[in-house]
């Protein structure tokens, strides 16, 4: 199996033709994720610290139960990913494409997503990180449907970055505690009621 | 000079200290300019370009009255550069990064937008482009100012990038006059064309 980068280049080069197999070995000699090529890998169940995928393409990979930790993932394509149940923390996903990943179960406590494109992702039950405009913008755009008024109130996080969670409590507007009842899902309120977002 | 890439890679070394010169040559060169590092460099006003800027580092440059024809800035940083004048033709600026970018008489034309990042980028007198949610969405956020239910519009337009223009005409929203007349103010409102997004 041949593995490239993005630029064309070969990354990692073996005879087998399990990708299972060629990612164990990858593992172990510690090669360089940044800018690979990866896709429909199965990353399911294992332990991932302090690994760099920035700028890779992972699309349709599976990290379903991984625990990740200090993992970068910054503008990295990662569309129809499987992070369900999934234990991620300190992880950067900065300007990463994560379209339609699936987050169901899964706990992401102190990560950076900022520019992060979520869209159409499914995060039934998760634990999402609190400072994040892109999660808070999209569940709340999930739950509102077809409710205008509703996704405005989306559409104003989602593209107020500057604004922090007590810059919007501060404001006087009938949706809100809508808003703050969606969000009392995906993150723990008390920390909301003085955290930046 | 020193020319390196976004990995630290030299991409061209000349004995000149100019950076007129430098640049000057790496066009006439055919440089690559994919990827590149380049801060506060000056690009020949009037001329015509096409280079591809895609995943480069451009700070401070000045593009100042170039016309750039098929150029593409994809997932690019292009923070603080100056545009004024510019004529943009068939570019793309998909998950740019053009934050605080000055577009002050700046013309586009047919140039693809998808995911950039236009905070706080001058607009004034821009011919904008009218397919594009990022900049229609910045343009009515600076004419928001801190006005809450103003700024929900813009984030309306940003995070909806599957409506068109008919579907925001069709809604009943006591701001759309506002909006509509914000972005009349733009020299090429397509005035009764509301096919553009």
């Amino acid at each position: 199996m041949i593995i490239y980068n993005v630029d064309g280049n070969i990354v990692y080069e073996n005879n087998s033709s399990s990708k299972d197999d060629t990612l164990a070995e990858m593992l172990e000699k510690k090669i360089s994720f940044k800018k690979i090529i990866l896709k429909y890998f199965d990353f399911s169940n294992k332990e991932i610290n302090y690994m760099n995928f920035d700028r890779a393409i992972l699309n349709r990979c599976s990290f379903k139960g991984t625990k990740l930790q200090s993992v970068s993932f910054y503008d990295t394509e990662a569309r129809y990913i499987d992070f369900t149940n999934a234990n991620i923390r300190d992880c950067c996903f900065r300007k990463a494409d994560l379209e339609r990943s699936n987050f169901s179960g899964a706990k992401l406590q102190a990560c950076n997503t900022a520019g992060a494109y979520v869209y159409n992702t499914v995060l039934e039950g998760t634990m999402l990180p609190e400072t994040s405009h892109e999660f808070m913008a999209e569940v709340l755009r999930q739950a509102a449907g077809d409710d205008i008024e509703k996704v405005k109130v989306a559409a104003y996080i989602a593209f107020n970055e500057n604004k922090c969670w007590s810059d919007f409590l501060a404001i006087n507007d009938p949706l809100k505690d809508w808003a703050v009842s969606v969000v009392k899902k995906y993150v723990s309120l008390p920390i909301l009621e003085n955290y930046y977002i | 000079m020193i020319i390196r890439d976004t990995d630290h890679n030299v991409v061209y070394e000349n004995g000149s200290e100019s950076k007129d010169e430098t640049l000057t040559e790496m066009l006439k060169k055919k440089i690559s300019f994919k990827k590149i590092r380049l801060n506060y460099f000056d690009f020949p006003s009037r001329k015509e370009l096409e280079v591809d800027f895609s995943g480069a580092e451009l700070y401070h440059c000045n593009f100042r009255s170039v016309k750039l024809y098929y150029t593409s800035f994809q997932g690019s940083r292009c923070i603080r550069n100056n545009f004024t004048n510019a004529e943009l033709r068939y570019c793309n600026l998909d998950r740019a990064d053009i934050r605080k970018s000055d577009f002050t008489n700046t013309t586009f034309h047919n140039c693809t937008t998808y995911c950039a990042n236009i905070k706080g980028a001058k607009l004034q007198n821009t011919s904008l482009p009218w397919n594009s949610h990022e900049f229609i969405a910045e343009a009515l956020r600076q004419a928001a100012d801190n006005d809450v239910e103003k700024l929900k519009i813009a984030g309306y337009i940003a995070i909806n990038t599957d409506k068109c223009w008919s579907d925001f005409l069709a809604i009943d929203d006591p701001l759309k006059e506002w909006a509509i007349s914000v972005l009349r103010s733009y020299p090429n409102y397509p005035e009764g064309n509301y096919n553009v997004f």
